[in-house]
């Protein structure tokens, strides 16, 4: 674990992750599928900068999701011209997303604590004691009279509940890039 | 195709690697679980990431540390609290949500919407003096509610709020006449499609006629389109009552009403639908499917502004996408009519279409710019 590798992946690759994810969710129809086709550009991605390191992970990532949106494309087409997309679409420069952002220190604050406060009671509770209070998984099961078994889930809940808001923190008042030419719909 | 059941893969390996991440936080890591571990990761990449995504995301939690100074140490719970506490104001405060009043939603309606509509009142020559203020209140007096008129171009979709909370989304090429009277909401559709999200409100139902067809709703959200073959009632939440216009043993072909408002008093007995039902009304049928919600989502995915086929013929196909767009495609061969196509398009994207379908079928595609003829390729 943490080889040079893992180091590079974690600064250089996760930090897209927002503007990764509005990318597929823009692209691609089937926003289920999202989660399951950024895992596959991660591991892409990972697998190809383990021969050599890319010199721009951004655009090593973007072009990575390009390539295998169209793969996608062309093995489902075979069967049928089902789950098709716009491949023209897909062609969205790197520059014509919107830019990173590095969150302030502030703004990272407020995104995880937002984030610890819509978690369900039990959970918030064990990831503050442990995180923040620095008791461990043993005293925080005795403080709140749990078994280990709960205490395990909320954690890995709590984790993951925290990742999700980190790497996809995502600015609300970023223009879209070219391509939405519709006003979306309000939902409800 | 994956299906809408379980969880997706990724999801199942980032719950695996936060197992990992816990039990390695636990306290009692041996050699042996070291070893499994690295198994676990070397077994596959995804492995490998999703770790490495979860184990950054908890060093950089360790920001929230910051929020410790502001509580008691050792208390259990005080994110929450924090919440109200007057030192926390600045991360849980956020810019107030604009609210405008139902009249002012009204008076300011969309731009194109805007260029589309047109107020009519019940006295012409004396509102048309008035400003729009006193001419509703004259109105209200005289107890004709007034008409507005929205519409949408070929290729576009527009939302538009109502005065009385409900709204409604126009999809290509459409046209309702809106009147909102004190016992009753009436809507016309004139033409095309549209989706209503209905405010509830029991003492007043809202009616929406196409030719000489209603459906009638409290608060539920449905869509009514209107083409020349088909009246078809998408029903996507709560319930509406359905009277077709045209089915045979109903009381017959009814004049259009002027402003929608006559369309129910008629003695037809209405079918009720609820969520995920389709009713299609063609040539004097009228068929009904039940829990067809998948279908149903398929049929709203414009609001999207997608197309959604599935196992669908090209005639009908091209008839679609032909709703959408000025340029248009013309199959010049009826043999390649019945091909039947599946598949997810942006409204716009003909060329797109067009090119999958010369990939994957028998067809070549002419393009004169104007338009796009399909033929029979041997």
């Amino acid at each position: 674990m943490n080889t040079e590798l893992d180091k590079w992946f974690v600064a250089e690759v996760l930090r897209h992750e927002a503007a990764l994810t509005r990318y597929l969710r823009r692209v691609w129809f089937n926003q289920a599928e999202v989660p399951d086709l950024r895992q596959e550009i991660y591991v892409r991605v990972y697998e190809s900068a383990s021969r050599r390191v890319p010199t721009s992970a951004r655009a090593f990532l973007f072009a990575t999701a390009r390539n295998l949106l169209v793969d996608r494309l062309r093995r489902d087409r075979v069967i049928s011209i089902n789950y098709t997309q716009d491949l023209a679409s897909l062609n969205v420069l790197v520059d014509e997303l919107s830019p990173e952002r590095q969150l302030s220190a502030r703004q990272e604050l407020r995104c995880l604590y937002e984030a610890l406060n819509s978690l369900p009671d039990g959970c918030r509770e064990v990831i503050w004691l442990r995180r923040v209070e620095g008791l461990s998984q043993r005293e925080v099961a005795q403080r709140l009279g749990m078994n280990e078994g709960t205490l395990e889930s909320h954690l890995c809940r709590g984790l993951r509940a925290l990742a999700k808001a980190i790497f996809q923190y995502d600015t609300q008042s970023q223009t879209e890039p070219l391509g939405a030419t519709r006003e979306k719909p309000h939902e409800r | 195709m994956s299906g809408s059941e379980g969880p997706s893969a990724s999801t199942k390996i980032e719950e695996q690697a936060a197992h990992w991440f816990a039990m390695r936080d636990r306290g009692d890591w041996a050699a042996a679980d070291q070893a499994a571990f690295e198994a676990w990761l070397a077994q596959s990449t995804a492995h490998r990431v999703a770790f490495l995504r979860l184990d950054a995301a908890w060093s950089r939690a360790d920001r929230l540390s910051a929020l410790r100074a502001h509580s008691s140490a050792g208390t259990t719970s005080p994110p929450r609290d924090l919440l109200d506490a007057p030192l926390q104001r600045p991360f849980v405060s956020e810019a107030p949500v604009e609210q405008e009043t139902p009249a002012e939603i009204d008076h300011h309606p969309p731009a194109s919407v805007a260029a589309a509509r047109r107020r009519r009142a019940g006295t012409i020559g004396l509102t048309a003096a008035l400003t729009a203020i006193a001419g509703a209140v004259l109105s209200l007096y005289m107890r004709v509610p007034e008409e507005d008129i929205f519409a949408t171009p070929v290729g576009a979709t527009e939302y538009v709020h109502l005065q009385d909370g409900s709204s409604v989304t126009l999809n290509t090429d459409s046209k309702i006449r809106v009147r909102l009277a004190k016992n009753e909401r009436n809507v016309y559709l004139e033409r095309g499609e549209a989706m209503f999200e209905v405010a509830k409100d029991a003492a007043r139902p809202f009616i929406v006629s196409a030719g000489s067809a209603a459906v009638r709703a409290v608060g539920t959200q449905f869509a009514v389109r209107q083409s020349d073959s088909e009246l078809r009632v998408v029903v996507t939440e709560g319930r509406v009552k359905f009277s077709p216009g045209l089915v045979p043993g109903f009381s017959g072909q009814r004049p259009s009403p002027p402003a929608g408002a006559a369309a129910l008093s008629s003695s037809a007995t209405p079918i009720e639908l609820s969520a995920g039902d389709i009713a299609r009304e063609a040539s004097g049928s009228l068929s009904v499917s039940t829990h067809a919600d998948a279908e149903a989502q398929r049929l709203l995915s414009w609001r999207q502004g997608f197309i959604a086929f599935d196992n669908t013929p090209l005639s009908e196909a091209v008839a679609e996408f032909n709703r959408y767009n000025k340029r248009k495609i013309i199959i010049t061969d009826p043999a390649i009519s019945g091909i039947r196509v599946g598949g997810n398009f942006q409204t716009n994207n003909i060329d797109g279409f067009v090119w999958l379908l010369a990939r994957g079928f028998p067809v070549t595609a002419i393009d004169t710019g104007a338009q796009i003829s399909l033929q029979h390729r041997d």
